[in-house]
């Protein structure tokens, strides 16, 4: 038996040569089908998704005081706000195309589901981060979540009114959760290509 | 900034005009990646090469 068989090395490299060759994981053409704007939403939201993580990552190391007090902080923290508009906008509108288009179609049904998961995720990553802004609006989200949250039983161990808690599971849990499923995405996408549009299945 | 947002109200709809701005603007940017042509070039084909998306996998 070659290592291949026999060591999880050896098994995992084979399995990527074999559905992950790079001529797919960074390609240089595409199917004729993908000329046109509607494919560019999803990279639009990951543009989006890189930004917001950049000033997340200057926000968390300068800290509440900087980002209400000073003028460059307010300037980082309406970024933060703002490429978080984009990034929910773009992913909305990719789904739109995916819906329409029927993204999950051939073998793609897990690539649809890991973008639901990474849609769910990003709202606690939305609804964690107005919690986190540490002003009367955040206070007033926490005051009246906390009857809702614990009307579920969930207030129990996720406490709205826990900033710490709150600014924890934003800057680090969930990102982690949502950059781990993009990537997975990704790679779920550039193994079986960009779906042919309906219609276009039977040539 | 800090002053509420204006809310526009029919029926059962309540929406704020920030809220209705990012929507609509949403659907105009859908719509013109609909009909808007793209850029691109042209690249005489390869044979030798698979094209990823042609194999029903």
């Amino acid at each position: 038996m070659t290592s291949e068989q026999t060591s999880w090395t050896g098994r995992l490299r084979a399995l990527v040569d074999r559905e992950l060759p790079t001529e797919n994981l960074l390609p240089d053409e595409q199917p004729i089908y993908v000329n046109s704007w509607v494919y560019v939403f999803g990279v639009a939201t990951i543009a989006a998704l890189v930004w917001v993580l950049a000033t997340g990552v200057v926000l968390a190391f300068f800290g509440p005081q900087w980002w209400h007090l000073s003028g460059v902080g307010r300037f980082f923290n309406s970024m933060h706000f703002w490429s978080v508009q984009a990034f929910f906008a773009f992913m909305v509108v990719h789904l739109w195309v995916q819906y329409f288009g029927a993204g999950w179609r051939h073998g793609r049904a897990g690539t649809w589901m890991v973008g639901v998961l990474i849609f769910a995720i990003s709202i606690i990553a939305a609804f964690t981060g107005y919690l986190s802004q540490t002003n009367f609006d955040s206070q007033w989200i926490g005051v009246n979540a906390k009857d809702a949250i614990n009307s579920t039983g969930g207030g129990s161990f996720f406490n709205v009114l826990n900033v710490g808690q709150m600014l924890g599971i934003h800057v680090v849990l969930v990102p982690a959760i949502v950059l781990a499923l993009v990537v997975i995405h990704l790679v779920m996408v550039r193994i079986r290509g960009v779906v042919k549009p309906i219609g276009e299945e039977a040539q | 900034m800090d002053s509420p947002a204006t809310y526009l109200h029919w029926g059962v709809i309540l929406i704020s005009v920030p809220n209705l701005i990012v929507i609509v603007t949403m659907l105009v940017v859908f719509g013109l990646a609909l009909i808007a042509p793209f850029p691109h070039r042209d690249v005489a084909p390869d044979a030798d090469r698979p094209s990823q998306g042609d194999s029903e996998k």
